[in-house]
C-alpha cells in the first residue's frame, strides 16, 4: 500500500470514528444532536437551555 | 372559617360583587377608586361560614400607590384560601393582566366576568368553557348590581374552597428563556429562607422583585437571607435590562400582555364595536379565521422566493470557489487516493452544502425578521387553531415549533407536558415537522427541478405537509393508543414592533456560523465515510488500475489532436470511476434497497443511477443534512463544474442532466426525505424521553411506512394527473 493509501485510511477511520462517537451520544443523551437544528454546539442550543433549567428547577 | 379576596381593576364591579355576596350596601360608583382600604363582610355559602373581603382596585400587583398596595399585601398573604377576580367582561384584555400575576399566586382562583350584559350589548361573545379551561379556574359571568350569576358564583367558591371544582389547575405566563433563567437563580436564593418559600409563591415572589414591587423587598427585608436574595436579584435585573435591552418592569408587562392578548383571541369568539387598537385591527387581519392561513402561505412563499433570488448570487460565488480549489487539488495532488478524497470525496461533499449556507442565512433572517415584528406569534396561533380541530394543542405545539428548527430539543421540550399521553403524542408526531436539515435537501432538489416560485410553493408544501401530517397522526393516536382530553395552552402575543437590523443580523451570523461548524464536522466526516463506501474495493483494484494506464497509453499513442485526446481521456477517466463506483461497497447496498425504493424513485425502471438515491437517504439517517453531501459525492458532482454560465450549483447540474430524475419522482423523494426515519439525534432523544425501545422503534418504523406511502401516492397520483 502507498503512503496515499495510508493516510486515507487513516483519514476514513478517523471520520468512522467520529460519526460512532456522536452514534453512540445520540444513544446515552451526551453527544452532539446531529440533526443540524442551526444552533447545535452554540451557547444558543435549545435543548442545552432546556436540560440546564430543568436540572437547577 | 373561610377567607376569599375579591380582586380586580379599579372600576370593574368589585363593590357590587362584594354587595351581592355579603348583603352589605356599600357606596357603588361608576368611577375608580370607590373602594380605598379593604373592608369585610361575612356571607353563609352553603355550610361554609366565608370572610369575604374586598380590595382596592388595583391594575397590578407590583402597584406603587398606597391603596393598590393594601391589595398587593393581602393577596398574597398566606390568610386568602380563595381569591374571586373580578374581570369587566366589556374590557376584558387590560382586566387580564392582573389576573396573569393573580395566576403566579398559585391559589384556587374564580373568575367573576362581570358586566357580562354590557359586553353582550356591544357584541362581545365570550366562550366561557374556553376561558375557563385556560385559565385554569371556574369563569361564571354575573351582572353584580342586577345579582345576576351571584349564586353560581357562590356554588362555584364553594366548590373551589372544599376543592371539588374540576377547573382548577395551575397555570403560568411564560416569560421567555432568559427571564425564566434569572427566575430559577432568584427562586433558588429565595428557598435559603424556608420560611420565606413556603408563606409565598417563590417564583412569584421572585417575579416581584425583579419588577422592584415595594411590596415584595418588603416582605424580603424581613428575612434572613436577604442579603444574597437582594444582590442575586439586583443581579438579574442588571443582567436582564442590559441583555434584552428594556426595564425589567416592561419586559414582564410585554410577555403578561402577549399573554392576556392571546387569551383574548382564544376566548373571544365575536369582538364587540369598541375601540380597536392597532395591534387589534392588524391581528384581525392576520389572524383572521379565513385569510390568516393564506396571508401566510402567501408571506412565506415570498420569503422563500426571495431567498432563492438572492440567494443565487453568493451561491454562484461560492461554487466557483469550490471549483477552483477543486482543480487546485486535481492538479496538486499526486493521483491515488488520497487525491481522490480530495477530489471525489470531500471538496464535493462539503461543498455541496456549503453552496447552500448564504440560502439558509437569508431564510433564516427573513424568519428572525418576521418574528421580531412579532408576525410569527400570530402564524403560531394561526397553525395553533388548526391543531386544535386535530386533538394536537396546547403545550404540544411549541415542540412542534421548535422543530422546525430542530427535532431533537423539540423531543425534549415535551418534557413540559404533564400529561403522559399527550407528551407521547408529541412526541411521536415531532419529527414530522420539517427541520432546517431538510431544508437543504428541499433547496437541492426544488432548485434543481422547479422554477424558483414553483420550488418556493414546493417547500412550503413540503411543510404544510409536514404539520399537516402532525396534526393528522396526532388525532389517529389520540383516537388509537393514547385515549383522553389534553390540556389547554394560551399562545402569547406580543405587540407588533418594528425590528431591530442588528438582532436580525446577529441570528443570521449565528446560523451560517453553526451551518459552517457542522460541514467542517458530521458533514466532513459523512463525506469522508461516503467516499470509502462509494470507492471501495475498486479503487484498489491493481488490475483495474492497469487496464486503465494501458488504454490511456493507447489513447496517447494515437497522437490525435489535442482536443479529441483530451475528450478521450476524460471519457477513460470517468468509465474507469464509474466501474469504481458501481463495483462499491455503497452501490452493492444501494442496489439491495433498490427493489424497495424504485416504486417511489424509479417507478418506469429507467434509471440505472436510482441506487445512488438509497444511498444518500440512508446516509440521511446519520444526519440529515449528510444526504446532500453524500448525493455529490455518489453523483460525482464535479464532472459538470465547467458547465459555463450554469445557473445551478455543479451538484444540481449533474442531477438534472444525469440523474434521471423528473420533477414529479424528485418531489416523492423530498416528500420520502420529510417523513422518513428520524435522524439518529431524534432517535437518541426519543429513547432518552420514552425510555421505551418499543416506542422508539415505532416511531422509526411508521416514519418509514408512511414516508413511502406517501411518496408512491405522490408518484402515482401525479402521474394519473398527467404529470412527468
Amino acid at each position: 500500500m502507498t503512503l496515499q493509501t495510508w493516510i486515507a485510511l487513516f483519514a476514513v477511520t478517523l471520520a468512522a470514528l467520529y460519526l460512532a462517537k456522536g452514534f453512540l451520544g445520540s444513544f446515552r443523551g451526551t453527544g452532539s444532536c446531529a440533526s443540524g437544528c442551526g444552533s447545535c454546539g452554540a451557547k444558543a442550543c435549545p435543548a442545552k437551555k432546556l436540560e440546564e433549567r430543568l436540572r437547577r428547577a | 372559617m373561610v377567607t376569599i379576596a375579591l380582586a380586580g381593576n379599579p372600576n370593574c364591579g368589585k363593590t357590587s360583587i362584594f354587595n351581592a355576596l355579603t348583603g352589605a350596601r356599600h357606596h357603588v360608583g361608576n368611577w375608580p377608586g370607590v373602594t380605598v382600604e379593604r373592608r369585610s363582610g361575612h356571607s353563609d355559602m352553603g355550610n361554609l361560614e366565608v370572610e369575604v373581603v374586598d380590595l382596592p382596585g388595583t391594575y397590578s400587583l407590583a402597584a406603587q400607590s398606597e391603596d393598590e398596595r393594601i391589595a398587593a399585601r393581602f393577596l398574597s398573604d398566606p390568610s386568602v384560601d380563595v381569591i374571586v377576580n373580578v374581570l369587566d367582561a366589556s374590557n376584558l384584555e387590560r382586566n387580564l393582566y392582573l389576573s396573569t400575576q393573580l395566576l403566579e399566586l398559585h391559589r384556587p382562583i374564580v373568575y367573576a366576568l362581570n358586566m357580562a350584559d354590557d359586553a353582550e350589548r356591544q357584541g362581545t361573545r365570550i366562550d366561557l368553557k374556553a376561558l375557563s379551561a385556560l385559565l385554569g379556574g371556574p369563569v361564571i359571568p354575573t351582572v353584580g348590581n342586577r345579582q345576576e350569576g351571584i349564586q353560581q358564583l357562590k356554588d362555584a367558591i364553594v366548590r373551589v374552597a372544599t376543592g371539588v371544582e374540576p377547573t382548577i389547575r395551575p397555570v403560568s405566563v411564560s416569560y421567555g428563556d432568559d427571564i425564566e433563567r434569572e427566575l430559577v437563580k432568584l427562586v433558588g436564593e429565595i428557598g435559603r429562607d424556608e420560611h420565606l418559600a413556603s408563606e409565598r409563591p417563590p417564583r412569584w415572589l421572585a417575579l416581584q422583585l425583579l419588577e422592584a414591587a415595594p411590596e415584595a423587598e418588603a416582605i424580603v427585608d424581613q428575612s434572613h437571607a436577604r442579603a444574597a436574595i437582594r444582590a442575586q436579584s439586583q443581579t438579574s435585573v442588571a443582567f436582564l435590562e442590559q441583555h434584552l435591552g428594556a426595564d425589567c418592569g416592561t419586559l414582564l408587562a410585554e410577555r403578561r400582555y402577549g399573554f392576556a392578548h392571546g387569551l383574548v383571541k382564544e376566548a373571544i369568539q365575536e369582538m364587540g364595536t369598541g375601540q380597536r387598537s392597532f395591534t387589534d385591527k392588524l391581528d384581525g387581519l392576520l389572524t383572521h379565521r379565513w385569510l390568516g392561513i393564506p396571508i401566510f402561505i402567501a408571506i412565506m412563499i415570498g420569503v422563500y422566493a426571495l431567498t432563492f433570488i438572492v440567494g443565487k448570487y453568493p451561491q454562484d460565488w461560492i461554487a466557483a470557489g469550490f471549483a477552483h480549489l477543486h482543480d487546485w487539488a486535481a492538479a496538486h495532488v499526486p493521483p491515488g487516493e488520497l487525491a481522490s478524497l480530495l477530489v471525489d470525496g470531500i471538496i464535493p461533499g462539503v461543498g455541496a452544502v456549503v453552496v447552500f449556507v448564504p440560502v439558509i442565512m437569508l431564510l433564516m433572517g427573513c424568519i428572525a425578521f418576521l418574528e421580531d415584528t412579532g408576525y410569527m406569534s400570530r402564524a403560531a396561533f394561526i397553525m395553533d387553531r388548526l391543531m386544535h380541530l386535530m386533538g394536537l394543542h396546547g403545550k404540544s405545539f411549541i415542540p412542534l415549533i421548535m422543530g422546525t428548527g430542530c427535532n431533537v430539543p423539540a423531543v425534549q421540550a415535551t418534557r413540559t407536558i404533564e400529561s403522559r399521553t399527550d407528551r407521547f403524542i408529541t412526541i411521536l408526531v415531532c419529527p414530522l415537522v420539517s427541520c432546517s436539515a431538510r431544508l437543504q435537501v428541499y433547496i437541492l432538489i426544488a432548485g434543481t427541478f422547479f422554477p424558483p416560485v414553483q420550488a418556493a410553493f414546493a417547500i412550503m408544501a413540503l411543510h404544510f405537509l409536514g404539520f399537516g401530517l402532525a396534526m393528522l397522526m396526532g388525532k389517529v393516536l389520540r383516537l388509537t393508543l393514547f385515549r383522553g382530553e389534553n390540556a389547554p395552552f394560551v399562545m402569547e402575543l406580543p405587540p407588533y414592533r418594528l425590528p431591530v437590523l442588528k438582532s436580525t443580523l446577529i441570528h443570521m451570523w449565528e446560523k451560517g456560523r453553526v451551518f459552517l461548524s457542522r460541514a467542517g464536522t458530521v458533514i466532513l466526516a459523512g463525506a469522508t465515510l461516503v467516499w470509502f463506501l462509494s470507492h471501495y474495493p475498486g479503487i484498489s483494484n491493481r488490475q483495474w488500475a492497469v487496464e486503465r494506464q494501458q488504454k490511456e497509453e493507447a489513447i496517447r499513442a494515437q497522437k490525435l489532436p489535442t482536443i479529441q485526446e483530451t475528450e478521450q481521456l476524460e471519457a477513460l477517466q470517468l468509465a474507469h470511476e464509474s466501474r469504481v463506483m458501481n463495483s462499491s461497497l455503497a452501490a452493492r447496498f444501494g442496489k439491495l434497497l433498490q427493489p424497495a425504493l424504485a416504486p417511489i424513485l424509479d417507478p418506469d425502471h429507467k434509471r440505472p443511477e436510482a441506487w445512488k438515491d438509497g444511498v444518500a437517504l440512508t446516509a440521511g439517517f446519520v444526519a440529515k443534512e449528510i444526504v446532500v453531501g453524500t448525493m455529490a459525492v455518489v453523483h460525482q458532482a464535479r464532472a459538470e463544474k465547467a458547465e459555463a454560465g450554469a445557473s445551478l450549483s455543479p451538484l444540481q447540474e449533474t442531477l438534472k442532466r444525469h440523474s434521471g430524475m423528473t420533477p414529479l419522482t424528485a418531489l416523492a423523494f423530498m416528500v420520502f426525505t420529510l417523513i422518513y426515519t428520524p435522524c439518529l439525534g431524534t432517535v437518541g432523544m426519543i429513547l432518552k424521553e420514552t425510555r421505551s425501545w418499543a416506542w422508539t422503534s415505532f416511531s422509526i418504523a411508521y416514519g418509514l411506512g408512511l414516508g413511502w406511502l406517501l411518496a408512491f401516492a405522490t408518484v402515482h397520483v401525479g402521474r394519473l394527473l398527467g404529470f412527468a
